[in-house]
């Protein structure tokens, strides 16, 4: 069978066409761009309204109806007999470009996609360096730099044409996705022998979750998984030819090496797919279609590179999967509701949600329905027929893995390979559904038409969170100025005005719009310590540690909570809902670091930067500290003790250790004046640790003297006592009552007030450093008399 | 093969080559033409080397047209791929002018290859009349007319009144004294009053009104040394008690 002409079964089915003239939409096709210019122009507008501060369903229903204008026809039109293959193939394509048009609208004045900032990061390194395989100047695991393929192309045509990153990053994409497209039509028509089925199922393809957004963006799968489409096409023609199929084994030999240093998992997925064909091809006694020194190519080089090049793919997998496989594990109680992807208030409407099931409910029930056919249906009795029908079985079994939050990113990404399957066999279905032999009703053909759009308006549902489905604000016109962000601002203000060295802890969006506007070293996501560092109310002796051990300079604190969330945080909330109806973090998270050489540098409300470099620095000696700076606290060194005088809030913090002076009371009694201090003392360790049995840590201080307190007074109900031990991240409030008999320590005390000394316990204790800490008790106003 | 070479080179192929040609020398006499470079560097560098390999791979048996664009596209990009790796495993920078020298090495050995291997010369028969009669173009000629128009009135920042606005105080030491800035990104004008108070007790305040995306930055002098803390605060006109923002230089 020759490269060039469509399959013999296709023609044939063409040449029916022309016999019988299905008038429903013949030769109007062309038509097809124009209703989609009309749906983009209906999607625009949304997207505009959404931009300019309008929300709430109208814009949805606007999007929505944009969405099915530009589809609607399409569909149609591959529906008819009377379609030529030509037209299919341009529709096919059509469909491709103008649903990834669709991103490009919504996101066209940078990358805002998670991803995308990393593989931005990694391709201006590669502009920046002009090599390859640098690491990325960020935390965490991230296997993009040991897969340059996709930026190595959008540097290319970055450095050859003088267009940005940006630009050159949408038209990568853009390419990719005609392939895509053109790939699973050529895939199709080899399979089934019909351009009509291709057709719809390269219609149906779109249906998958990731199509309208996820991979449309500028990352390394969203390359690798449209040539592995075209992999496995030119595989099927080779398998056609029992000979002359060179130039094939050729294209093949070069796509399996531009998989392989593009995306780990494709690379794995085109070698174990080759693999299965191959063993298909044994067990059908169809040799041409035996191609195990391809699976054994792609299986080695897929192997070499994993070990020698791309070495850190192991961990970054193990991590993915690692999690998927302990949600499965722990299945009651990582359960979740679906549309996993909306967090708090970005929930999706209810009708969307019904949408959606139902999408995913038409899908399965056509897939089932197309599978229990499949003996009556010759295209599935070939390998490759065999290969895609199991490709949707599978991908049925992993809908279930959608359900838990640590499987979902697998299930979801996995999910998109089968779809490949799924195509074929929802394309299947339909032309069944519409009737091989005579016209269809114009009720089925309605029918149908309407299942097709549901399907594909579920999957992009699913895909996405349904707020974010419509463009945000990001570049806001204000006056003659340009308004941004808060962590843009702070991103530029900090590159602008730090030193070019630092390094930065930052949230999901400060974080990366640190990396691509060139930090030098940016830790942020949800691994490691960051979460605990921006989230948390205490600051203990190992994140200090994990600071100092990570040279950090600086630590980027966002007080919403919205922050943490890789989709949603890059943009403008509305004035009217602040938080994104996520809430704040407590305000002890910012308080924290109100603490001895760490300034606060930056202020924008929302976002504070913290200046932690004096964290690794010793801190000042005492006596070079001026009486009326200790007001506000500091901690200064006396020999080798490291005193630490609590602030305005009468709180110290010590590493592990905060005690907070709550009140205090006095009362003369015979043996003297009772002096006793209600305080609390919290745990921020990790580690228990077991008080003192005299509570000898806390101690008064007057004139130079340390009282200890009396052991315990009847009357009080809430003097410490015991050693408990003290659980990390409990606290514990009570009292301890000193008694002053001396008339001099009284007078001090009523004159000039006290301290009240805090002692690490001894399992707390740093290296060599003595901690104290000092906490200010001015004169008591009054005492009473027994 | 005598024939062929003696023949005139096909035209296709021959456009390939004259393009990157072009696109190279351009590259390396007129960096700064960014519209030129553009103009003729986009279109050589997505499908010139893969319009090349696809007619050296099959120019016994051309494909038909889709499968032609698909191969293209795809092939210029596994050209650009498996370049890069070879530049860099041969140390070479991988810079424009390395990078688009490379793919006209590609691409014209590529063609050459085609051109020999072509047994009867025949480029793949584009038919412009028939092109221009046809429906398709002109409908999607008005696609990505309504397309471009789209992305020009999107690709601009749009007002938008009801974002939370802000304001960002920030300020750094600059030896003894202190670099302030505040920067609004309210909807409105604002006036503020700034206080920079330092351990010593010494107090600096200021006045001012920012439009929205208006900056003011002063170096303070507050006569610190690093030993004290200075504490700046922002206080908005009309609610002058309440610190509006702060930042703390801490000893």
């Amino acid at each position: 069978m020759s490269v060039g002409g469509g399959s013999a079964a296709s023609r044939t089915a063409a040449t029916s066409v022309r016999r019988r003239r299905v008038s429903w939409p013949a030769g109007r096709a062309w038509h097809a761009p124009l209703w989609g210019a009309a749906g983009l122009i209906l999607i625009a507008a949304s997207f505009a309204l959404s931009r300019e501060g309008h929300g709430g369903t109208p814009l949805r229903v606007l999007f929505w109806v944009g969405f099915v204008t530009l589809l609607a026809p399409i569909a149609a039109c591959l529906m008819a007999e009377s379609t030529t293959r030509g037209e299919r193939i341009a529709l096919v394509t059509l469909v491709g470009l103008l649903v990834y048009s669709i991103k490009v609208l919504r996101d066209p004045l940078m990358f805002v996609m998670s991803d995308e900032f990393t593989h931005l990061a990694a391709a201006q390194r590669i502009e920046a360096t002009h090599r390859l395989f640098e690491s990325l100047p960020l935390s965490g695991l991230v296997a993009a730099p040991g897969y340059p393929g996709l930026e190595t192309v959008a540097a290319t045509i970055s450095e050859v044409t003088g267009l940005s990153l940006f630009c050159s990053g949408l038209i990568v994409i853009a390419m990719a996705r005609a392939i895509i497209m053109l790939a699973l039509f050529q895939l199709y028509d080899r399979a089934s022998g019909s351009a009509r089925i291709a057709g719809l199922g390269v219609l149906m393809f779109a249906a998958n979750g990731n199509f309208l957004y996820w991979s449309a963006q500028f990352s390394y799968e969203s390359l690798s998984l449209p040539l592995f489409v075209l992999a496995i096409a030119l595989y099927v023609r080779r398998s056609e030819r029992p000979s002359g199929r060179l130039s094939l084994t050729l294209t093949l030999v070069l796509l399996i090496a531009t998989i392989t240093a593009t995306h780990h998992l494709t690379s794995y997925a085109l070698a174990v797919s080759l693999w299965i064909l191959s063993l298909l091809s044994l067990r059908r006694a169809a040799p041409a279609g035996r191609a195990f020194g391809l699976a054994l190519l792609a299986s080695a080089a897929a192997v070499a590179w994993f070990a020698l090049v791309a070495t850190g793919t192991g961990s970054y997998l193990s991590f993915v999967f690692g999690r998927t496989v302990d949600a499965l594990r722990d299945v009651g109680q990582s359960a979740h509701t679906p549309f996993q992807a909306s967090a708090g208030s970005l929930q999706t409407p209810l009708v969307e949600q019904v949408v959606s099931f139902a999408g995913v409910l038409v899908v399965t029930v056509a897939v089932l329905w197309t599978l229990k056919r499949a003996r009556s249906i010759d295209a599935l009795h070939s390998p490759i027929g065999i290969f895609l029908a199991l490709s949707g079985l599978v991908f049925l079994a992993f809908y279930p893995l959608r359900l838990f939050p640590g499987a979902w990113e697998t299930a979801n990404r996995g999910q998109e390979f089968l779809f490949v399957g799924v195509g074929l066999l929802l394309g299947i279905a339909l032309v069944q559904l519409l009737g091989a032999r005579e016209a269809p009703s114009r009720r089925r053909r309605g029918l149908l038409l309407g299942a097709i759009l549901l399907v594909i308006c579920g999957g992009a549902i699913s895909g996405w969170p349904s707020p974010l489905l419509l463009s945000q604000p990001l570049k806001v016109r204000v006056g003659h100025g340009v308004a941004v962000p808060q962590g843009l601002s702070a991103a530029s203000w900090a590159i602008h005005n730090l030193p070019a060295d630092s390094v930065y802890v930052g949230d999901e969006a400060t974080g990366r719009e640190l990396l691509v506007d060139g930090a030098h070293y940016t830790l942020f996501g949800n691994g490691g310590d960051v979460p605990a560092i921006l989230e948390t109310p205490e600051l203990p002796s190992w994140q200090r540690a994990a600071l100092v051990h990570d040279g950090v300079d600086y630590v980027v604190l966002d007080r919403r909570k919205v922050a943490a969330n890789n989709a949603a945080s890059y943009f403008f909330q509305p004035a009217g809902n602040p938080d994104d109806g996520l809430g704040y973090y407590p305000a002890g998270v910012r308080g924290k670091f109100e603490i001895p050489t760490v300034s606060s540098i930056f202020d924008s409300g929302d976002i504070v930067i913290e200046e932690v470099r004096g964290l690794r620095e010793p801190p000042p000696r005492c006596r070079l500290v001026g009486a009326a700076s200790q007001v506000g606290g500091i901690t200064c060194r006396i020999g080798t003790t490291l005193v630490t005088i609590a602030g305005a809030n009468r709180t110290v913090t010590l590493p592990d250790m905060y005690v907070r002076l709550l009140r205090l009371e006095t009362q003369r009694r015979t043996a003297g004046l009772y002096v006793t201090v209600i305080v609390q003392v919290q745990n921020v360790g990790k580690t228990s640790y077991r008080p003192d049995p005299n509570w000898r840590h806390l101690y008064l201080t007057i004139d130079g003297h340390e009282i200890y307190r009396r052991r315990s007074v009847r009357e009080r109900t809430d003097n410490f006592n015991g050693t408990k031990p003290l659980a990390p991240g409990t606290a514990r409030q009570g009292s301890l009552t000193f008694v002053l008999s001396s008339r001099r320590l009284i007078a001090d005390l009523l004159s000039k007030g006290a301290q009240l000394g805090v002692r690490l316990p001894r399992p707390l204790r740093e290296g060599t450093h003595q901690h104290v800490g000092v906490i200010a008790i001015p004169p008591p106003a009054k005492h009473r008399a027994r | 093969m005598r024939t062929a070479l003696r023949k005139m080179p096909p035209p296709d192929l021959l456009a390939v080559v004259a393009l990157g040609a072009l696109a190279t020398l351009l590259l390396f006499a007129a960096p700064h033409a960014l519209a030129l470079r553009a103009t003729l560097g986009l279109p050589f560098v997505i499908l010139g080397p893969g319009y090349a390999l696809t007619s050296a791979l099959y120019a016994r048996e051309p494909p038909e047209p889709a499968m032609r664009v698909l191969l293209t596209l795809a092939l210029s990009i596994v050209a650009i791929v498996l370049l890069g790796l070879v530049l860099n495993a041969a140390r070479t920078p991988l810079t424009g002018r390395a990078l688009v020298l490379g793919l006209l090495i590609v691409a014209t050995a590529a063609c050459i290859l085609a051109a020999l291997r072509r047994r009867d010369a025949d480029a793949p028969s584009i038919a412009p009349a028939r092109l221009l009669r046809s429906p398709w173009l002109w409908s999607t000629a008005a696609l990505l007319a309504v397309f471009a128009g789209l992305l020009v009135a999107l690709a601009r920042p749009l007002p938008d009144p009801s974002y939370a606005g802000y304001t960002q105080l920030s300020g750094l030491r600059s030896g003894v004294n202190v670099r302030v800035a505040v920067k609004s990104a309210e909807h409105g004008r604002r006036t503020y009053r700034l206080e920079a108070r330092a351990a010593s007790g010494r107090v600096v305040t200021r006045r001012f009104t920012l439009a929205p995306e208006q900056q003011w930055a002063r170096l303070i002098h507050i006569g610190a040394p690093r030993e004290q803390t200075v504490r700046i605060r922002l206080y908005r006109a009309t609610a002058p008690k309440t610190v509006y923002r702060e930042v703390v230089l801490r000893a």
